[in-house]
């Protein structure tokens, strides 16, 4: 990423959806980074001028399992459920895919909440006033992001209609959906306290829920409806805003998931250590196999230490969602997360020897094209464990690590060349 | 951004990287400055990256002769901590550090600049070795990022920072 060209800027300058519209009309590809004072922050990712992907990044930010709850598309021991299964097998299928498995969804409704709740992400960032922002171009989301695609249009017209709707709630709700609220201790004596049965659902889950976003996800309505109806509740002073704090990291639910205290580094050192090591062709290509294998035990202990399970199917999944099924002709064999190596280590030598008997390029094109399926299934297993760090930062750190390491496994340069 | 690049990894090694753009305003550099000098770029990634979490400053080098031009030419300035890896194409990491350590410009507020060694092997004999080469200190690839810390922090006269310094022995 040439570091020249990152824009910085604040957020009293241009506002979010200001920011958008111009990266719109520029076509623009790259990660726009948003800080918000008050220890908020955001990352949107754009392509070609339409947003792909969005994300905040602390334990209030709106979660796929609230959308699905607010457009009344699943229940809260639906999502248990979901939630349980995750934990014995937290880098195999996401929530989604298991909702729709479980037929609880379909793959039309999941790909529209995901939609909504990129959109209502997104328009909760557009009230942003105070911060910063960077735009990293060309800063790609990692793998797994899914095949979301907003129109920027749509978007930033979405962030300018939600702008106007919180300029009459921001005095009732002041930290918006996050607002936190208790009953009045006193009803005011002027109130008749007669109210549609649908007010008396959303009072009753104050005390509760207390969050805007949670009361709405608890009465299964889209939490912008229920604001309205919360903030004139607290304009009849029923209701009391009071103070809440959200700290920077993930959602509840995901932090039990997330990969946090991976330690990547140590372990692409120990594979480049290896590697040096290994002088032949055949013996790098069944080193790349035990990386793999590496990569799996590390990931055990990691999910061992949050007391998660990891599925032992959970290699394979990977490696099928990849397509990734083996090398030239030959299937991997996969046994409780770990390939094969040995047997690898018979295939390559017989291919490759035999090759080189009679056709040397041959032999070449099989260490290439092998050497680059290896890649592809080790890299699937890091943009795994990737996709379950919080910080983007980090994400992109890593990603740029194991790419420095598969640079050195492909004596690169050539191709640079 | 406070890091960058300058070299390609030696082309003995099959790797032959571009050089990464200098865009690293050297008149700007607050803080503490650590020049790596290795000729992995992924290990100097993790370095610069692991540092720059904890607010110091990283410049790398892919070979330790460019380091040596670069310094001599003024391009980087004197670095308050060296990094250097053992085994560097062209001249050892042992060469590199004898001439940092003899060169009279190459002090920080009159002293030599600590020298840290990197190296994948952790026998005794590359410890003396290093030691006579003038190292402050030796660190064994692979090592963890709060290792790296705990060993460059003191020689950059910082304190350790809490969540650290509460495991150390």
């Amino acid at each position: 990423m040439p570091q020249d060209s990152v824009l910085t800027g604040r957020l009293e300058g241009f506002r979010p959806a200001e920011l958008l519209q111009v990266m719109g009309l520029n076509g623009s590809t790259g990660a726009l980074h948003l800080r918000a004072d008050g220890n908020r922050a955001g990352l949107i990712y754009v392509d070609s001028g339409a947003i792909v992907n969005c994300a905040e990044m602390d334990t209030g930010a709106l979660t796929l399992g609230q959308v699905l709850q607010q457009l009344n598309l699943a229940t809260e021991p639906q999502l248990d459920r979901v939630y349980l299964m995750q934990t014995q097998d937290p880098l195999g299928k996401r929530i989604g895919e298991r909702l729709v498995d479980l037929n609880i969804l379909s793959r039309d409704q999941l790909a529209m909440a995901l939609k909504t709740q990129a959109l209502w992400t997104l328009r909760e960032m557009a009230l942003w006033r105070e911060g910063t922002y960077e735009f990293h171009p060309e800063e790609r989301a990692s793998g797994g992001s899914g095949d979301l695609r907003l129109s920027m249009t749509q978007a930033v017209m979405e962030m300018m209609r939600y702008e106007s709707e919180w300029n009459d709630l921001a005095e009732q709700l002041p930290d918006r959906t996050r607002t936190h609220l208790a009953l009045a201790p006193m009803p005011p004596a002027r109130h008749p306290l007669r109210f549609p049965s649908s007010v008396w659902r959303i009072v009753a889950q104050v005390n509760t829920q207390q969050s805007v976003r949670r009361i709405a996800t608890a009465v299964r309505q889209p939490e912008e409806l229920v604001a309205r109806q919360l903030a004139t509740l607290v304009r009849d002073e029923l209701l009391l805003p009071v103070g809440a704090t959200n700290v920077p990291g993930l959602p509840n639910e995901a932090e039990r998931l997330s990969m946090r205290n991976f330690d990547l580094f140590s372990l692409v050192q120990r594979m480049e250590q290896d590697w040096i090591k290994k002088k032949t062709p055949v013996d790098q290509l069944v080193a790349l196999a035990t990386f793999i294998n590496m990569t799996m035990r590390a990931l055990e202990d990691a999910c061992r230490n949050q007391q998660l399970g990891l599925a032992s199917d959970t290699l394979a999944i990977l490696l099928n969602r990849e397509q990734v099924a083996g090398i030239q002709g030959y299937d991997f064999r996969i046994d409780r997360n770990r390939i094969d190596a040995d047997d690898i280590a018979t295939y390559c030598k017989r291919t490759f020897d035999s090759a080189m008997r009679n056709h040397p390029q041959a032999a070449l094109a099989f260490y290439r094209g092998s050497l680059e399926m290896l890649l592809r299934a080790l890299g699937a297993a890091f943009e795994a464990i990737n996709a379950r760090i919080a910080s983007p930062r980090v994400r992109s750190q890593n990603k740029e690590v194991w790419e420095e390491l598969f640079a050195t496994f492909r004596g690169q340069a050539l191709a640079e060349e | 951004m406070n890091s960058f690049s300058v070299s390609p990894r030696n082309p003995g090694a099959a790797h032959t990287r571009p050089l990464r753009d200098i865009q690293f305003d050297l008149d700007t550099i607050e803080g503490k400055l650590v020049l790596v000098i290795d000729d992995s770029p992924m290990i100097c990634r993790i370095v610069e990256f692991s540092l720059r979490e904890y607010g110091i400053n990283a410049i790398s080098f892919y070979s330790g002769v460019d380091a040596l031009n670069a310094l001599h030419d003024g391009v980087v300035p004197v670095p308050d901590l060296v990094l250097l890896d053992i085994k560097l194409p062209v001249m050892s990491g042992y060469d590199i550090a004898g001439m940092l350590t003899n060169n009279r410009t190459f002090r920080r507020n009159g002293r030599p600049v600590p020298i840290v060694m990197l190296s994948g092997k952790d026998g005794i004999f590359d410890r003396f070795r290093a030691k006579r080469a003038g190292a402050e200190d030796f660190i064994a690839k692979p090592f963890e990022k709060p290792d790296l810390i705990r060993k460059v922090f003191p020689l950059l006269d910082l304190e350790l920072p809490d969540e650290l310094s509460a495991t150390e022995n």
